[in-house]
């Protein structure tokens, strides 16, 4: 150690935009050892007063704006002294009066540090530690503080002396080191650049001391973003994070700094996923941001390797004890957590007598929850018991509008991802939304057969619990929440749509009250428990970002399931948003997903004129199962009834009030809510979404949704999810005016109105009582003609031929009274659940496309009256394989006298008969090449294209047996074939000699954007409804 | 929001949920929603005609060694007529447009004549006629001239219902089945017989044998009626020889209320309390016709019927008990002239007259098949004429189209038969194509 003298030259570089300097100015006038010169570096222009008392400055002017060139600057003016110390300070930095003495003794007891810097403490309270000391991962893309920010400083660190890094800010350099190292690297902009210079030190032989107990005051205004606006520290994050990937790279050994290159971009998108989850979309950029900049910054990074190339004189594993490994990192970013945890815990820990109470509360409201869970098992047993023995003994689910239940898994996809349905001879869709939505229940084990049939076997109980849980939002009281949840689950037109089978409409009715809980928790709406005399807890309910998403996923669930339900839900959000003060944005931003699904039909009915009856129609699609109803009048809506209503056998009550009686106490318990004046906001907020969903069900049922085709029976709109909506409403004003109900009022009115209460309450069981007992009557009809059949339907040889490459199309016939029932098959049974397309009222379509017209029926025609042949055209439209169905006996006589078929197998499953092809011995299939020779050459092909490899091809025409539609288009060895004209309406395309690959596919640009707009908006919404970013645990680096 | 203005939009929306209900019944309903199946039409192949063959005796050939009283006899005529004819079972077939079997019977158990037109194939015929009471015996014969086999299902009708017990057989490709209805359904004093088929249809007729005691109580052929229509017309009703007795059949397989007229040469006979005749559903119903020389019958109705009528004419026994009499029998199955469509006969021997009933004034004319004229007679509206015929068996003759009319045949002793025109245009059938769900093998 030296004796002799150190000169400490001060320097503080401001850039203009700090209103602290005077103060900073005035520590440094405190110390209790001044620094032998003081220079003051600002802006042109800016005068921030005059220098303290007694402080001689030495004020310059810098245009630079930059930290390390402003310091160079004046450097270079002020030649150097042997001893030379720097004192680096900002225009936020305060030192405390004896921290220079401190780092001066430091710097004297260690004379191989260049850098000794001083803990940073907060500038409003110098208890609190701001950073004592930086590390870094081993790849060193990680900056890893050394103390918890806001730590309160016991002298717990006192002993720390040798770090990595430290800030540069407030410390102090050797002017020879300093000048050695060339100062701060200007690529890092200020933002790691601190760390940068120490490992640097580290590198070339020097030590970098922290001084725990000199303390330093930091602002840390550029941190916090102040410079850049004000928009808080993650207005800096970007630049926080460049500077990490750029230390990474510079520091890393050189064959990994490509892997680094490609491994940046996977975290940046890593890191985007977790900030949607955390629903801090602005963060979301700024992550995706930083590999470009980074890139931007790379020319730098040669030359910053260079430096610490040259400069290095010690091996690079001296610095390696202070990198901090994986497990480093995993306590760094646990005790982050812990200690937001802990510090909401500290922040909202009840009393114990509201813990107690609440706990209470929550041991009655779970064993209610088994309770309601219990019964509406129950219910759903007794009502479709049979369906679930059916599940379990390999069954599936099948009716008229529901159509079979085990779909595929690939066919799902096919149609979603291409926008080309198979119904009839194939159409182009606008949009593919329902197939997705179905897409999970065919991925999961079991498959559609299994998930779709649990789905309407246990509907109600379904319904019920999604019920119960919304329900708690409104009201804590569990008889209020029992009943409503049942009443939902058992509500008529419910149980109507599960009997027909119509899918949308009962994911529709299952999903509303979640997409209700979701909107009431993203506004902050939502009740607490109640406790103490008409208190709740917790006393303040946030608004929660998380739940927003879910009011966007739900909400887009429910427009794919039930579209006509996009208006009256558009509507409500904006509405809830316009009431929910500042968290409007979040509750508006749930339309955003609902919206971009139902982006093409949106177009389409902008395009249809937007308010003509042509609009409605579109907007009121039922894409998914859905049936011919009678319209009805609007009161029976209200009570939940069809357009007949079946009594019960033996019992002498009219089938109106047998069946209604559910709708009757749910409209009469409202009225009461309305008259008791009770939670006045949200018995209005219930009642006007009752009467939206009142006037959708009826408009709804008033509108033909599914045109009259070439290829279908029409159908009117189901009133059910209008009116699950009106239901969710009328039940949503009952649970608001059920909270604290029982304890309001005092003394003998208190007495009455908890009588008429229990009266209430026995009387709404008896009636979901009796509810269940109507609708479990044994004898009495069905509601609807879903039931259980045996999961295979064709016969075996016919299912083979539709999943071989030529992929024939299967023709089933069946006698009927008058004539002939058919039905064109590309699966083992009609398959509904994927989706139609999109009509106009007058049936064409809105993806346009042509519609070949009736096409099958003439032929149909022809084999029922075994008149002339029909194989040709049958293989001009890829039929292979026609079925004569069991029992069919007048169908299956005509075609075993047809010359043209040949007779393949008859089973239990019907008689099969081959088409083959006129000429030639091709089979039939979707797609060929016409040619000059008698042989077709058949193309493998899937439900959307299709290719052959061939040798030898005389010139011909490719056909594809689908009706003609934009989408398709072909290939030759690379080069698109021309369309060429078919007269029976099909696509075409001129093949010319020679060509050796021929393929086909069906491609919809539009389709496709609004297809990956979709994933995007409602991939964003369900990783965002993670509940990671609450406020009560915000341990969200910015 | 203060609570005031709450309670104010709570009522508000209160009122909005009534007022959707009062009011959105007003939205305009769209179109009854009408799913009308595509209704085609196909125009069968034309297939051969077939002919039942000869008549059997019921209880099969008895010798006694005394020939009166023999079930059997030798004096047998059997007369097929018909172009292309060719062998199927005990019947034959004919590329023809027309054919006809004539047998006639000059002793025995089934002594008579029994005359049948060859009819085409068809999936489904009615077949009015035929007796299993005691002593009577009804065997259905099927003929299948087509190329396929056929799978035939016949249900019975009675004077209580529908029989429940109902056949189903096979016929092969140029194949031929008979069966006794005696033994599905027994003692079924009248009897109706439908008979569906698969494919391209089967020809069905059945013999009608009866016996009264030891005594022929007459045989013959019974060919299909029309299909149950509201308008029927029976040609060939009664008979100039003494004692002649005339029945009629009826059946409505949905139940119906009917009109009868009995027209003869001087327009309607008086026919008493037969307006507003009450059909049960499927109950065969049989309704005693006045005496007329020659006459026909005319049938309104509310709803689809089928019918025939049955002559009987008696005979002494020659050689018999005293008293004892001998008959013969004949149906006229019921014809749907409303089709407008001429109709085409091969004429049988013995073929004595042709009755014709005129709905309209206008002539009738017979032609042969290189367009001769055989016999024209202007008629006026309502009225029957039986004119006098003699051509040569095997003559293809046409009558004129709106007229109905059948072929009388007579002889001696008392013997008669009839035989009924048909349409030789190959008439389309309507096919009602509908598309639906295929979720199970049913």
């Amino acid at each position: 150690m030296s004796s002799a003298r150190l000169l400490v030259r001060a320097v503080v570089v401001s850039d203009g935009r700090s209103t602290l300097l005077p103060e900073v100015l005035a520590a440094v006038a405190a110390q209790s050892v001044r620094p032998d010169v003081v220079h003051v570096v600002t802006p042109a222009g800016e005068d921030h007063g005059a220098a303290p008392e007694g402080l001689e400055v030495d004020r310059s002017v810098d245009l630079a704006a930059d930290y390390g060139a402003s310091v160079d600057a004046v450097l270079a003016a002020h030649p150097a002294h042997s001893r030379e110390l720097l004192w680096l300070l900002h225009d936020d930095t305060a030192p405390l009066p004896d921290a220079l003495a401190l780092l001066v003794a430091a710097a004297k007891r260690r004379t191989a540090a260049a850098v000794i810097a001083p803990a940073q403490v907060r500038w409003d309270d110098t208890s609190r530690l701001v950073g004592l000391g930086i590390s870094t991962t081993r790849v060193g893309a990680r900056r890893i503080d050394l103390v918890d920010e806001d730590d309160i400083n016991q002298g717990q660190y006192d002993e720390r002396e040798d770090v990595l890094g430290a800030s540069l800010a407030g410390a102090l350099v050797r002017r020879e080191a300093w000048e050695r190292l060339g100062g701060v690297e200007p690529a890092y902009r200020g933002y790691g650049s601190s760390l940068h210079l120490c490992r640097r030190a580290w590198s070339a032989g020097d030590d970098v001391v922290i001084v725990p107990t000199a303390l330093m005051r930091h602002a840390q205004e550029g941190l916090d973003g102040l410079r850049h606006g004000g928009r808080g520290r993650a207005a800096t994050y970007g630049l926080r994070r460049t500077g990490e990937w750029l230390h990474a790279l510079s520091w890393s050994r050189l064959p990994w700094v490509p892997l680094l290159l490609v491994w940046m971009f996977l975290s940046a998108l890593a890191r985007a996923v977790l900030r949607i989850a955390q629903n801090e979309s602005r963060m979301v950029g700024a992550d995706l941001a930083v590999p470009w900049r980074v890139l931007a910054r790379l020319p730098a990074v040669p030359g910053m390797r260079a430096r610490i190339r040259r400069g290095a004189s010690r091996p690079r594993s001296a610095v390696r004890p202070f990198l901090v490994g994986v497990r480093g990192v995993g306590t760094h970013v646990r005790s982050r957590e812990l200690r937001a945890y802990d510090r909401w815990k500290a922040a909202s820990a009840p009393t114990d007598m509201v813990a107690q109470e609440v706990a209470a509360a929550g041991l009655r409201r779970r064993a209610a929850l088994g309770g309601v869970l219990v019964a509406a098992i129950t219910v759903s047993v007794l009502l479709h018991g049979t369906w679930l023995r059916a599940l379990i003994g390999g069954r599936m689910l099948a009716g008229e509008a529901l159509g079979v239940t085990d779909v595929p898994l690939s066919y799902l996809w096919e149609r979603t991802w291409s926008g080309w349905t198979v119904e009839g001879l194939g159409a182009p869709a606008t949009d593919g939304a329902f197939a997705a939505l179905m897409l999970p229940a065919a991925a999961l084990p079991g498959g559609t057969r299994v998930w779709i049939g649990l789905l309407l076997g246990l509907g109600v109980a379904l319904a019920a619990m999604s019920a119960w849980f919304a329900s708690g939002a409104a009201t804590r009281s569990l008889w209020a929440r029992a009943l409503i949840a049942l009443a939902y689950g058992l509500w008529p037109l419910h149980l109507q749509a599960i009997s027909d089978g119509r899918v949308g409409a009962v994911v529709a009715h299952v999903m509303l009250p979640w997409a209700a809980l979701a909107i009431a928790r993203a506004a902050g709406w939502h009740r607490g428990e109640a406790v103490g005399d008409g208190e709740e807890h917790p006393p303040v309910r946030l608004a929660s970002p998380s739940a927003a998403m879910g009011a966007a996923f739900s909400s887009a669930v429910i427009v794919v399931a039930a579209p006509v339900l996009l208006v009256p839900l558009v509507a409500v959000i904006v509405v809830a948003g316009a009431f929910a003060r500042s968290a409007r944005w979040r509750v508006w931003t749930a339309a955003a997903a609902p919206l971009i699904v139902s982006g093409p039909a949106l177009v389409a009915a902008w395009e249809a004129g937007p308010l003509t009856s042509q609009a409605w129609a579109i907007l009121a699609r039922e894409p998914g199962p859905a049936l011919a109803s009678g319209v009805t009048a609007p009161w029976r809506i209200l009570l939940g009834l069809t357009d007949h209503s079946r009594g019960v056998p033996g019992l002498d009550l009219p089938g109106t009030l047998v069946v209604g009686a559910v709708g009757l106490a749910v409209v009469a318990a409202a009225a009461l809510a309305l008259l008791s004046g009770r939670a006045p906001a949200r018995v209005a907020a219930g009642l006007g979404v009752a009467a939206v969903g009142l006037t959708v069900a009826v408009a709804a049922q008033r509108t033909v949704v599914v045109p009259a085709t070439a290829t279908g029976a029409e159908a009117n709109g189901f009133a059910g999810p209008g009116s699950s909506l009106m239901v969710l409403g009328l039940l949503t004003a009952v649970a608001a005016a059920s909270f604290r109900a029982w304890d309001a009022g005092a003394g003998r009115a208190r007495a009455g109105r908890r009588l008429a209460l229990s009266l209430g309450i026995v009387a709404a069981c008896g009636v979901i009582a009796a509810a269940v007992v109507v609708e479990a009557w044994p004898g009495r009809a069905e509601r609807g003609d879903v039931h259980p059949v045996d999961a295979r339907v064709l016969p075996l040889v016919a299912t083979l031929e539709q999943d071989l490459p030529t992929r024939q199309r299967v023709l089933v016939v069946a006698d009927t009274d008058a004539g002939v029932r058919y039905s064109l098959l590309e699966t083992d049974g009609t398959v509904l659940l994927a989706g139609r397309a999109d009509r106009a009222l007058d049936g064409s379509l809105l993806a346009g496309g042509s519609d070949p017209g009736q096409v099958l029926e003439p032929l149909v025609t022809l084999l029922a009256g075994s008149g002339a042949t029909a194989q040709q055209p049958l293989a001009d439209w890829g039929v292979g394989v026609v079925v004569a169905a069991p029992g069919s006996t007048q169908v299956g006589g005509a075609l075993s006298q047809m010359a043209g078929l040949r007779l393949i197998g008859a089973s239990e499953y019907g008689t099969s008969y081959r088409v083959p092809r006129t000429a030639g011995d091709a089979p039939v299939s979707r797609a060929w090449i016409e040619t000059g020779g008698t042989d077709a050459v058949v193309l493998d092909a899937d439900g959307r294209g299709g290719e052959v490899v061939t040798e030898g091809l005389e010139e011909g025409r490719l056909i594809v047996a689908v009706p003609d539609a934009d989408g398709w288009q072909a290939s030759a060895d690379g080069v698109a074939l021309e369309r060429v004209d078919d007269a029976l309406g099909r696509v075409a395309f001129a093949v010319p000699a020679g060509a050796a690959h021929v393929a086909y596919e069906y491609e919809d640009r539009t389709y496709r954007v609004w297809w990956w707009a979709a994933v995007v908006a409602v991939g964003w919404a369900m990783i965002g409804m993670i509940p990671l970013h609450d406020r009560r645990h915000r341990a969200v680096r910015r | 929001m203060t609570m005031r203005w709450s309670r104010v939009g709570a009522v508000l929306a209160g009122a909005a949920v009534v007022a959707a209900a009062a009011l959105t019944g007003a939205i305009p309903a769209g179109e009854p929603l009408a799913s009308a199946p595509y209704q085609g039409e196909v125009t069968p192949d034309q297939q051969p005609l077939a002919c039942p063959g000869q008549v059997e005796i019921p209880v099969g050939q008895i010798e006694s060694g005394d020939a009166a009283l023999d079930s059997g006899s030798d004096d047998v005529a059997y007369d097929a007529e018909g172009e292309d004819r060719q062998g199927a079972g005990a019947g034959f077939t004919t590329g023809a447009d027309t054919g006809a079997s004539v047998e006639r019977v000059g002793g025995g158990d089934v002594a008579g004549l029994a005359a049948a037109g060859c009819t085409a194939p068809s999936q489904e015929q009615w077949l009015v006629g035929g007796s299993t009471a005691l002593g009577s015996s009804a065997r259905l014969v099927l003929t299948n001239p087509t190329e396929a086999s056929t799978e035939v299902t016949v249900t019975y009708y009675g004077p209580l219902g529908q029989v429940d017990d109902r056949t189903v057989v096979s016929v092969a490709a140029g194949g031929q089945q008979d069966l006794l209805i005696e033994g599905v359904a027994a003692e079924t004093a009248a009897l109706v017989t439908r008979v569906t088929a698969t494919g391209a249809g089967v020809v069905a007729a059945i013999q009608d044998s009866r016996l009264d005691g030891f005594q022929p109580a007459g045989t013959d052929w019974v060919v299909p009626s029309a299909s149950p229509a509201r308008s029927l017309v029976i040609a060939g009703v009664g008979s100039a020889a003494d004692g002649a007795e005339t029945l009629l059949r009826l059946m409505a397989p949905e139940g119906a209320t009917l009109d009868l007229a009995l027209l003869t040469g001087q327009g309607a006979a008086t026919w008493g309390g037969v307006s507003a005749l009450e059909l049960e559903p499927g109950v065969v119903t049989e309704v005693v016709v006045p005496q007329v020389d020659a006459g026909a019958i005319t049938i309104e109705a509310d709803a689809p019927v089928t019918a025939a009528a049955m002559v009987r004419v008696p005979r002494a026994v020659i050689d018999g008990p005293r008293d004892a009499q001998a008959w013969d029998l004949a149906w006229s199955p019921a014809q749907a002239i409303a089709d407008g469509m001429p109709r085409s006969v091969r004429v049988g021997e013995h073929t004595t007259a042709v009755v014709v009933y005129a709905p309209t004034v206008g002539t009738f004319t017979l032609t042969d098949a290189s367009g001769a004229e055989v016999v024209s007679r202007t008629l006026s509206a309502g009225t029957v004429a039986s004119l006098p015929l003699d051509v040569a068996a095997g003559t293809e003759l046409t009558g004129t189209a709106g007229f109905a009319w059948e072929l009388v045949l007579e002889d001696s002793p008392g013997f008669v038969s009839r035989l009924t025109p048909r349409r030789t245009d190959v008439e389309p059938i309507g096919v009602d194509v509908t598309r639906g769900a295929y979720v199970e093998p049913s």
